[in-house]
């Protein structure tokens, strides 16, 4: 009795497991990084980030490549910006943390990127949103 | 006893009308007044303009340098850093700008990448800071200690020139609608050669109203 219901109790919690991964397809995890943020609760059920890709590029600046996808039936005009932090932890102050439109077409997959603007940067955060105006 | 006369009423009633209609004009002029407000530049939300504004300039430049870092064009053989000159950046715009507006946030941008030292003492329109030759003329003091003194063969040249074009267009669309095209573009020349090491160009294009002035 005790062998029955402890094997009962295991299939019942390796279900919960695999139930809280359905549709997220075979193998697939959500994408959790918190260098990536999106605001606004409007668009944070319908813009997901899918990949975040570094590398460093031949100058040695950070490169990074967001990738995500536009869930809704219509064409989203967000933008994105990028916030570089040095070895330290400190902000780096530059013109390439701005406010940058991009498209995101509708039920489409979107991609941005950027690049440091120093060889001492070595994190990021980047926060997308909703354009405004 | 208080006895008023006709005539001191009529009197009095006509100032009391003039004042309350100087006073209602003035609230309504005080209230068409726009109030001053500093720009948020972190977040402006303000609505676009037809000329071009400091946003404009921003993105162009912002534009300009990441394809630059990008490109791998800064990228001395051997390490060290590229000297720059900035030549000439044409204004072929309908406005009156300073195309320095453009260019400084480029320099300032690619001097703290680490990549890049730009001259001040070679320019397509002369130095731009005359005080590195002049300092020079101190050598025929006997005032100045010479120890003190720029000395000869000191200045290094420039291995790049930064040149570049603001280019306007207006499209008409309808009657009352009007395109303007803002073409910013840019071009790092290495002199040596004689070569382009890299080229760029930013379109910002504004659609609005034909009375709204774009230079």
């Amino acid at each position: 009795m005790m062998q029955k219901t402890k094997k009962l109790f295991f299939v019942l919690f390796v279900c919960s497991l695999m139930a809280g991964c359905a549709g997220l397809g075979p193998g697939k995890v959500p994408f959790n990084d918190p260098r990536v943020t999106v605001v606004g609760a409007m668009i944070r059920p319908e813009i997901k980030v899918t990949g975040l890709n570094t590398r460093i590029n031949s100058g040695n600046f950070m490169e990074v490549q967001v990738t995500g996808v536009n869930k809704a039936s219509g064409y989203r005009n967000l933008e994105y910006k990028i916030d570089w932090i040095d070895q330290d932890g400190f902000a780096i102050k530059t013109i390439l943390s701005r406010w940058t439109m991009f498209p995101a077409y509708a039920s489409s997959t979107f991609s941005f990127s950027g690049v440091a603007p120093k060889t001492s940067a070595s994190d990021f955060r980047i926060t997308i949103r909703k354009k405004e105006k | 006893m208080f006895v008023c006369c006709p005539e001191s009423i009529k009197k009095q009633s006509k100032g009391a009308l003039l004042v309350a209609v100087a006073l209602i004009y003035g609230v309504i002029l005080s209230g068409c007044t726009a109030t001053t407000q500093n720009i948020n530049m972190y977040n402006d939300n303000g609505g676009a303009v037809m000329a071009l504004d400091y946003r404009d300039f921003q993105q162009a430049a912002g534009e300009a340098v990441d394809s630059m870092l990008r490109s791998g064009a800064l990228n001395k053989q051997g390490g060290g850093r590229y000297v720059l000159a900035v030549s000439r950046i044409i204004n072929d715009t309908m406005q009156r700008i300073d195309t320095d507006q453009l260019v400084k946030k480029i320099r300032v941008e690619l001097l703290q990448s680490g990549k890049v030292v730009v001259t001040t003492a070679v320019g397509a329109n002369g130095a731009e800071d005359q005080m590195a030759m002049q300092a020079r003329e101190l050598r025929k003091s006997d005032e100045f200690n010479q120890k003190t003194v720029a000395k000869k063969g000191q200045m290094i040249a420039p291995d790049l020139s930064l040149s570049g074009k603001i280019i306007q267009r207006n499209v008409r669309i309808s009657k009352g609608k009007q395109q303007v095209e803002y073409y910013f573009q840019l071009t790092l020349t290495e002199i040596n050669s004689g070569l382009a090491f890299w080229e760029g160009e930013s379109v910002i294009g504004k659609r609005g109203s034909s009375k709204s002035v774009s230079w």
